[in-house]
């Protein structure tokens, strides 16, 4: 069991989130891009530290929505199903707003 | 009882968050969990000292923080790189906190069981 999975909904071209979630991102955390935070992944190279694609997953309908596509050696794409399951093979969540 | 970090992530008065993270603790307080509040990027403007919301018709939210140790709430975190680049340094605070390194940022969230963001 992961222990946080963190949740980041906002543009990074425009928000902090994604700077201050990855700088709290432990070991066994992972973290889950979604709304507009599936738009780091028109250009992942933005963010630094990003966690590997086992520890990094993107909501397939906003990258969808978005026109965005999920690279796979990046992200892991998921459907809601699948987020749901993510939260609960962690112990807790962290939204960052 | 299951612990709580409320944590706050923005400047006071353009939103509800500082009033309804407050609300959230102290209801929480009351009801036993243990309660840990932390500040990040521009929520460490809602603990500055001297501010005087009423010259803009808003209520003041100074009164409340003053509050929290009557609701043994004295776990309050504020992360001090985010509260140096903003120009500011303990003495400007309305309250006594607990200045936390970025670094140590994770190992805090890591250690309470359940995360509410405001």
């Amino acid at each position: 069991m992961g222990m946080i999975l963190h949740i980041v909904n906002q543009s990074p071209f425009k928000h902090t989130a994604l700077t201050q979630c990855l700088r709290a991102l432990g070991q066994e955390d992972s973290l889950i891009l979604i709304e507009d935070g599936v738009l780091l992944l028109a250009n992942p190279a933005f963010a630094s530290n990003l966690p590997p694609a086992t520890r990094l997953f993107a909501l397939q309908p906003d990258g969808d929505a978005r026109g965005i596509s999920i690279d796979p050696d990046i992200a892991t794409a998921v459907e809601f199903p699948q987020f749901v399951e993510l939260v609960t093979q962690h112990q807790k969540t962290m939204s960052w707003l | 009882m299951r612990s709580t970090l409320f944590i706050n992530t923005k400047g006071p008065y353009s939103s509800q968050a500082t009033r309804e993270s407050l609300d959230a603790a102290l209801a929480s307080a009351a009801f036993g969990v243990p309660v840990g509040l932390l500040y990040l990027e521009d929520g460490v403007f809602q603990l500055k000292q001297g501010q005087t919301p009423n010259t803009a018709d808003l209520k003041r939210t100074a009164p409340i923080f003053q509050s929290l140790a009557l609701y043994e709430i004295s776990d309050i975190y504020v992360c001090e790189e985010d509260l140096h680049s903003r120009g500011l340094c303990q003495e400007d605070l309305l309250i006594d906190v607990t200045l936390v390194p970025t670094s140590q940022i994770g190992p805090l969230l890591a250690s309470y069981d359940n995360l509410l963001s405001f």
